[in-house]
């Protein structure tokens, strides 16, 4: 591929992944204007904190043509096979459907739910992107883009838990 | 009728206690001199003479200017500063030309009416002092005063070696310059019109203090501004998002993710 076009085509795939992360932005800060006094506020807000981040760091290697800001070194989880855990079809087009703006009357409950799901479809999302990525830094970026969503799953995963206040 | 020069009187309210504290010689931006204390009726909003066909007044001015001109050292002004505004105590002449020769800056000493009875002026007004007592940098304006405090706590916090006032002159120019060269160069001076682009510095990293703990160091200020552009809904120019260049990228995803390709 000539690479004006592969350069312009890495800078739309990175558009894409930060369109990704402002919609998943906006849903927790949706969610967080209406928990304000809930006890999952912390974890809401740490969670629209890591999507910011993790838009600035696209946005930061669109600009520079090289992602900044990551490890040293890959892990385990990075390093190994980028199948793992890729998801059916049908299971992706459930997980990414758009989703319900949120009510008022929503419980706690069901907004974490949904941002379980809003997380693993990122993670889906990220594991594609590296799939698909030619040059080594971005695929490295969406690796660890990957692993970071999978945190936030266990997070989303352990606040959910009968009495669990999870790792936030 | 030509506009008149507003007048310290008509702004301050001598019902209220006023403490006045001492700004010392600083340099004073000259858009912000909006008023005069003693020649209210004399003088039009460039600080021009009304009465125009005073000769002496005239020649005594046009001397003035050909000073400037002449980039002749001038005595500082002096001011009186009210709620973010500067007005004349002597210098009216020496305004008007500055003025008119759209000079940005003059030097001026500055004495601050803070009234007692406002809580918030008079905690600003003590952070700015604090701020450049400390760190000696005089030149920065912020409309919301308070947020001298985040700067200097920035400063302090400044990795370079020296004391405070060896870490504000590096902070200033290699930080807080550049920064607000960067914001004056996109649409936020336009959104928030009311402040200045020191006080968008502070909100910037205010924001991502309680956000992500702080500006995360790897990053260009170019992200940051974007970064907060985004999360305040303010509109930036995205040319990658046309749509069709989405279905691109979408069907290039498509095919890479599950083709492995």
């Amino acid at each position: 591929m000539p690479r004006p076009l592969r350069k312009l085509l890495t800078r739309l795939i990175l558009e894409a992944a930060i369109t990704f992360e402002e919609r998943s932005y906006r849903y927790y800060q949706s969610a967080l204007e209406r928990s304000i006094m809930s006890d999952s506020f912390d974890l809401l807000k740490k969670l629209l904190g890591e999507e910011l981040r993790h838009r600035m760091n696209l946005e930061e290697a669109q600009r520079t043509g090289s992602p900044l800001g990551l490890p040293e070194e890959e892990s385990e989880l990075s390093r190994g096979e980028t199948d793992a855990g890729l998801l059916s079809d049908e299971v992706v087009d459930e997980l990414c459907d758009e989703w319900p703006e949120i009510r008022p009357e929503d419980s706690k409950q069901l907004i974490l739910e949904r941002a379980l799901q809003r997380e693993k479809c990122a993670f889906h999302f990220y594991q594609t992107m590296a799939r698909a990525a030619s040059m080594e830094d971005l695929r490295r970026l969406f690796n660890m883009l990957r692993e970071e969503e999978m945190r936030h799953i266990s997070w989303i995963e352990a606040e959910l838990k009968p009495n669990g206040k999870g790792g936030a | 009728m030509k506009e008149r020069v507003k007048c310290f009187e008509d702004v301050i309210d001598r019902k209220k206690s006023y403490a006045l504290l001492d700004g010392g010689l600083r340099v004073v931006e000259v858009k912000r001199i909006v008023g005069t204390v003693d020649k209210c009726d004399e003088l039009d909003g460039n600080f021009h003479n009304l009465r125009r066909r005073d000769r002496q007044e005239i020649n005594r001015r046009n001397s003035m200017a050909d000073a400037l001109r002449r980039y002749e050292f001038l005595p500082p002004i002096e001011l009186y500063l009210l709620r973010g505004e500067y007005y004349v105590v002597d210098g009216n002449r020496r305004v008007a030309a500055a003025k008119d020769m759209k000079i940005d800056f003059i030097d001026a000493h500055v004495t601050e009416y803070v009234s007692r009875e406002n809580f918030v002026d008079m905690s600003g007004s003590l952070s700015r002092r604090r701020f450049e007592t400390q760190t000696g940098i005089k030149s920065i304006t912020l409309t919301h005063e308070n947020g001298y405090e985040a700067l200097l706590e920035e400063v302090m916090q400044y990795p370079a070696d020296g004391d405070v006032i060896k870490k504000g002159r590096k902070w200033y120019s290699e930080i807080f310059l550049r920064a607000c060269k960067r914001i004056e160069q996109t649409s936020l001076p336009d959104h928030y019109r009311e402040i200045q682009t020191g006080d968008i510095y502070v909100l910037i990293n205010g924001f991502y203090r309680n956000y992500l703990g702080g500006i995360p160091h790897y990053t260009d200020y170019d992200t940051i501004i974007s970064g907060f552009m985004f999360a305040h809904g303010i509109r930036q120019r995205r040319p990658l998002r046309f749509p069709l260049l989405n279905l691109l990228s979408a069907l290039f995803l498509r095919r890479g993710g599950r083709g492995g390709g």
